[in-house]
């Protein structure tokens, strides 16, 4: 396989324990360059509009504390400078309403929250490889 | 009960003016209530009106009327006003019709020729009380089925709330184990194995109990499935551990479709198949599935192994959710499958039984309704 480009992911989740679970996956994954981490939907979006080192990839829960995942997504679709953020969401809903919002307002994919731990660093690096090895992004 | 201090209200529908002073008659000397007022109409649409603006509490009918013949008299009243109680009056030779209105929800019939003074209050009376009994009984049916449900959703939604915390103690205790395993001595990597080989039991737990709840919720429509090709889907689904063991599957050709879901039916033969595969230790193992009989649009299917079978006392026993006939270590599984199982039968409007003894392989009879077309569909709904 091909070396991979570092990345930069923005994980939003309210949960200490899933953003430790992500950070681990992050150091143990090979794509990752900087992660940030949002802890509710409004800091996310801040974050999202004044980093310096814009996020390239977003990983977003839906049950977020001020603004909901689904809030933030239709935001982030909204705003010129962030309508093509690859935005993934990663929720323990298995809802079929939540699934199909996320589709509607936007979300590149929809993944429940893995059980296991080795599978969520698969699923970032499946990610990264599709979005900045196989996928053409406006620059 | 009728409140004692409220009138009772009679509708009499009755073209008949002899019959209606006959019955007027009979009712005040009678007085099956303190007070009593009686409302008489000759035609059905003036009985219908009366029925729609009055507090009607039970209607005497007479089926002839001059704008209504027959049944349809009884229809229209019962259509027009469910709830209340209808006595049905007929002449000698429309006892006939008479049976079929009490089919169709009637309280009572009397016979106009032969009424005696105290046969018609008494009729009132218990009409009313009947009926009264049948709500409260409808009522009671809506509330448990309406308590059931409500029952397998809180199910549905604890089962997966709980897989949260479940995640997060999965992943540390695996954290636990990659990046301190070599600081603990066997003992400290002992019981993080035990601990991590509960959470996985724990973790099928739930997704069970996720899947029970799930195939208690009644299919809405049911289609026709086609149980052969169900099967031969799920044993190339097992094909590994089918070679694996040598299992030799027989299944018979020309089954019936059933009347159900692809979901729930997938779930009966599954967990039938998979139990016939894993409590077998035959030289030669064995699975035969196929139908027994098919009578009265169901069919009983049986899948039968000749594995190590289940003593008689266990039979009733093995369908109830979580239980275990064998030491854990000894095969794998919650003991959730058979569970899962009748489950499934009962919302597809069928049932499941063994038979087996000890040692003597086991045949499990699942009875389904039989798809036939146009008609299934219905007849599974009424089921």
């Amino acid at each position: 396989m091909e070396r991979y480009r570092p990345v930069q992911v923005l994980v939003v989740d309210d949960s200490p324990d899933d953003v430790m679970i992500a950070q681990r996956a992050f150091r143990a994954s090979r794509v990752v360059n900087e992660l940030s981490i949002a802890r509710d939907g409004q800091e996310a979006i801040d974050l999202m509009r004044r980093a310096s080192n814009p996020p390239e990839l977003v990983l977003l829960d839906i049950k977020l504390p001020r603004l909901s995942g689904h809030e933030v997504l239709k935001q982030v679709r909204a705003d010129h400078q962030l309508a093509a953020l690859p935005v993934v969401m990663l929720s323990a809903s298995q809802r079929q309403e939540d699934i199909i919002e996320s589709y509607r307002l936007g979300a590149n994919s929809y993944i429940q929250k893995p059980v296991a731990f080795g599978r969520f660093q698969e699923i970032l690096e499946i990610f990264a490889t599709y979005w900045f090895e196989v996928a053409t992004l406006p620059e | 009960m009728q409140a004692h201090d409220k009138p009772l209200r009679v509708l009499l529908v009755e073209d008949n003016a002899g019959d209606a002073r006959l019955i007027r008659e009979i009712l005040v000397e009678a007085r099956p209530w303190p007070a009593l007022e009686l409302v008489h109409a000759e035609r059905l649409s003036a009985g219908l009106s009366h029925l729609a603006s009055d507090g009607v509490n039970v209607v005497l009918l007479d089926l002839g009327l001059p704008d209504s013949q027959g049944l349809e008299t009884f229809l229209s009243v019962h259509a027009c006003a469910p709830h209340v109680p209808v006595v049905v009056l007929t002449g000698l030779n429309d006892e006939a019709v008479a049976l079929r209105a009490l089919h169709e929800g009637a309280q009572d019939y009397l016979v106009k020729a032969g009424l005696e003074s105290d046969q018609l209050p008494r009729a009132v009376r218990y009409a009313i009380e009947r009926k009264q009994a049948e709500q409260a009984l409808r009522r009671t049916v809506a509330e448990l089925e309406a308590k059931t449900s409500e029952l397998e959703s809180f199910t549905y939604s604890v089962s997966h709330d709980l897989k949260e915390p479940l995640r997060t103690m999965e992943a540390f205790s695996q954290f636990l184990l990659e990046d301190y395993a070599e600081r603990l001595d066997e003992q400290g990597r002992d019981y993080l194995e035990r601990m991590g080989r509960a959470g996985a039991r724990l973790r099928q737990m739930i997704e069970e109990l996720l899947v029970l709840a799930r195939v208690g919720q009644r299919s809405q429509e049911a289609v026709r499935v086609d149980v052969r090709e169900l099967v031969n889907n799920i044993v190339s689904a097992m094909q590994v551990a089918v070679d694996e063991k040598g299992l030799h599957v027989e299944l018979e050709s020309g089954l019936p479709a059933v009347a159900g879901d692809l979901y729930h039916t997938e779930q009966i033969f599954g967990n039938l198949f998979s139990n016939a595969l894993k409590f077998n230790h035959a030289a030669e193992p064995l699975v035969r599935i196929g139908v027994r009989s098919v009578e009265d649009g169901r069919a009983t299917f049986y899948v039968q192994d000749n594995g190590i079978g289940v003593e008689p006392e266990y039979h009733e026993r093995i369908f109830q959710v979580f239980q275990q006939l064998h030491r854990r270590e000894e095969y794998e599984g919650t003991g959730a499958g058979l569970a899962i199982v009748k489950r499934a039968a009962e919302a597809l409007g069928g049932s499941v039984r063994l038979e087996s003894s000890l040692g003597a392989g086991a045949t499990f009879l699942v009875q389904l309704p039989v798809w036939e077309s146009g008609s299934a569909a219905s007849e599974t709904k009424a089921a």
